[in-house]
């Protein structure tokens, strides 16, 4: 056998292959990260939309080293390493750093620090990735004499060295003004080869496989930060930048991120000051659509249907629309409440809702032993904004107070709303009744159509329900270096945008 | 005297005497014609002893001859003991060259010790990680929430069922979480290593069925599956309810 013969043989795993592939890969990487000159929102688009075309993921970060140092960047190193989630990674990590003879930070910020890419496409058995990383050439150099890379061939004067058993393969190249690239894939990754193939006959790339997904990414805000995910059926882009926060602006197809995926044609969404006033000041706050394509969300949907809810959620389905809140907040006296927002969608809904939720009420009673009170038989036609109580007894492991109650009234702007409270027996009317303002709350003009508001505040959040004795697992308590999380997704012609900001306390 | 001087020239031939003694000699010969004619016959033989003398070359068939009558090994052993060596030369150069090549094709074949990998060890640990981090999660928040919200409790007063109070899962259950589609829950039991789970199936609404799994640790969830109790057409209203135990 010739050494063509042998190089042309076999599917994926002939020597020619590989060694086409790696310097195809080297030749992606150049073009990637050498094809920009400037180091701004643009160049990290440009670097996204050359990669291969059937690529799913595409990340592409700009000098994470200081993003790294930025404030919500150590809140969210801080988290990750309390969590533990991440603990087998960081040890791995560690020991990656201690073989190149530095910090596990140092390794970070030399190896991945300046702009680095990471591209996953769906592969025969998992994901087939590539690591791309601009470096300096003494970070180059280190990594040929630590990581000991055995040279595999020599193609186009362009060595591709084998790593670990060769279970990866290694491109390194050095360039000019003291920088060097190194490329890192899985052994027989294809992943760039075909990418490359296609910037060097000059067929378009990721844009033209699914229109739109660059384009899209493009017009959102500059950051340092850019993503590219795009699952069967969709897409979304985000851009991100740190400082003291940490700031993402997203666009996506419906169903991805946000909203069910038959949003929006036929939904009534949210009005912008509609949802902010109802999660105004809340620990944890969420006004969204109903039938969200969250396995998750769905599953827990569940749970709540069969639990001792069942019944009365099945009784206040025809009544009620798609748009639903929920907020958690702190009362005065530093008890819980729980406020619900549910949009109802007939103006006679109030005495099949009012059974309903008496129902409710008796059926969370029994269940904490509590005490039910049937309610005035002429309560609930006659005087739709008064406050609703009933007595829950002991419910929610304290969180609630020793005697907790639920309280419901309804509320007018845009339609009927249902506003129900469970919270401390004592104040929980006038929980029902400030809910019930804030979902009557007059607008503020802005009006832009949302999907999803939302926040969390983690660190309040954790530090009160520790406060009631309720046991936190060690991954919940790392979030206490959260401050918050707020989230506004709105309708845009076809397409939900979204920011997220995360602060730390 | 004459007896002493064919011993002083034999020490002249023999290079024994010093230039004195040798010219003392010489004299002495010059006058003596028959010790003359003994130095030149002798100085004769002495000069042809020094030219080569001419014969055959016979270094092979000497040496063939020794060849030949070699007793220990005999030809044929002598072609194996040959053809031997040459074979270890060979497998010396094969064994040298399959090194080179697998120092690098497969350079970990080439070492006794294990070689560290740390990238491997990134990427998997990065993988199982990944994977279990979302789970890890929602298992916490679970953890965290089931006392709030008394799932087990719950749970007993939906079925509200009189043999419910019987069954372990619900009497003794730590914590309830849920596990999987269509509606699987988790209740972990105080003794150790033992867990019941409870299935609702909840997808056609009139015939919700409720089942309870006993779990041995040791064998597959999917295994252990057993209906205990069905719930038909479950409602709020007892009139509406019938609940069969399907085990008993």
């Amino acid at each position: 056998m010739t050494r063509a013969d042998r190089y042309n043989s076999g599917p994926n795993t002939g020597a020619a292959t590989l060694a086409r592939r790696g310097v195809a890969a080297w030749l992606c990487a150049l073009l990637v990260l050498t094809g920009v000159a400037r180091a701004d929102w643009d160049s990290l688009v440009s670097v996204v939309s050359r990669a291969p075309g059937d690529a799913e993921l595409v990340v592409a970060v700009e000098d994470a080293a200081h993003l790294r140092r930025t404030r919500i960047g150590e809140a969210l190193t801080g988290v990750i390493r309390e969590s533990g989630l991440l603990e087998r990674t960081g040890s791995a990590w560690d020991e990656l750093a201690l073989r190149l003879g530095l910090s596990d930070d140092d390794a970070f910020d030399r190896l991945l620090g300046r702009r680095v890419v990471l591209i996953v496409r769906p592969g025969g058995a998992g994901r087939d990735w590539a690591l791309i990383s601009d470096v300096d050439q003494r970070t180059e150099a280190l990594l040929r004499a630590r990581l000991r890379p055995v040279p595999r061939r020599l193609v186009n004067r362009r060595p591709v060295y084998a790593l670990e058993n060769g279970a990866f393969e290694l491109v390194t190249a050095r360039l000019s003004d003291g920088r060097a690239l190194f490329l890192i894939t899985p052994r027989g990754s294809g992943l760039l080869g075909d990418g490359a193939a296609m910037l060097l006959d000059g067929t378009p790339a990721l844009d033209e496989t699914r229109p739109g997904s660059v384009e899209a990414l493009r017009s959102l805000d500059a950051g340092d930060v850019a993503v590219l995910w795009r699952p069967e059926g969709g897409f979304a882009a985000l851009s991100a930048e740190a400082d003291g926060e940490l700031s993402a602006s997203m666009v996506s197809t419906p169903g991805l991120l946000w909203g069910p995926r038959t949003c929006c044609a036929g939904f009534d969404l949210w009005s912008g000051d509609h949802a902010e006033a109802i999660c105004d000041g809340a620990l944890l706050a969420a006004a969204g659509l109903m039938g969200s394509a969250d396995d998750q969300i769905a599953l827990a949907s569940a749970f709540v249907r069969a639990g001792p809810l069942h019944g009365v959620i099945q009784q206040l389905e025809p009544w009620t629309g798609q748009r639903l809140a929920f907020a958690v907040r702190e009362t005065d006296d530093g008890r819980v409440s729980v406020d619900v927002v549910s949009e109802l969608i007939a103006d006679e809904a109030g005495g099949p809702v009012d059974r309903a939720m008496a129902l409710g009420a008796r059926r969370l009673a029994q269940t904490s032993g509590g005490s039910f009170t049937k309610p005035p038989a002429c309560l609930p036609d006659t005087v739709p904004t008064a406050i609703r109580t009933h007595s829950l007894g002991v419910y929610g492991a304290g969180l609630f107070g020793e005697q907790s109650s639920v309280s419901w009234t309804y509320a007018q702007r845009d339609g009927s709303w249902l506003v129900a409270s469970i919270g401390p027996a004592g104040s929980n009317a006038d929980e029902a009744r400030r809910a019930a303002e804030r979902a009557e709350s007059p607008s503020r003009g802005r009006v832009r159509p949302r999907v999803s508001v939302g926040v969390v505040r983690p660190n309040a959040l954790l530090r009160l329900l520790a406060g009631h004795g309720i046991e936190l697992p060690k991954p919940l308590l790392a979030l206490e270096r959260i401050g918050s999380l707020r989230w506004d997704a709105w309708l845009d012609g076809q397409m939900i945008r979204s920011r997220v900001i995360l602060s730390p306390p | 005297m004459k007896g002493d001087l064919e011993r002083r020239i034999d020490a002249l031939f023999d290079r024994e005497l010093d230039s004195a003694a040798r010219r003392e000699v010489i004299g002495e010969v010059r006058h003596d014609a028959g010790a003359c004619e003994e130095v030149a016959r002798t100085q004769r033989i002495v000069s042809m002893l020094r030219e080569p003398v001419e014969s055959p070359d016979v270094t092979d068939d000497v040496l063939a001859r020794v060849d030949r009558r070699r007793g220990f090994l005999t030809p044929r052993l002598r072609r194996m003991v040959t053809v031997g060596r040459l074979a270890a030369a060979l497998g010396l150069v094969a064994i040298v060259g399959v090194t080179a090549l697998a120092r690098r094709w497969w350079p970990e074949a080439t070492t006794l010790t294990p070689q560290p990998a740390p990238i491997t060890a990134v990427v998997e640990s990065g993988r199982a990680d990944a994977a279990d981090g979302l789970r890890t999660l929602m298992d916490s928040v679970d953890v965290a929430i089931t006392p709030v919200l008394d799932r087990p409790a719950s749970l007993a007063a939906l079925l509200e069922s009189p043999r419910m109070s019987d069954l372990p899962a619900f009497e003794s259950a730590t914590r309830v979480r849920f596990v999987g589609t269509p509606m699987l829950v988790q209740a972990d039991l105080v003794e150790p290593g033992s867990v019941h789970t409870a299935g609702f199936d909840l997808a056609p609404p009139t015939t919700r069925r409720v089942v309870f799994i006993g779990i041995d640790p040791s064998r597959p969830l999917v295994a252990e599956m057993r209906p205990v109790i069905r719930v038909d057409g479950l409602r709020e209203t007892s009139r509406e309810r019938r609940v069969a135990d399907d085990a008993r």
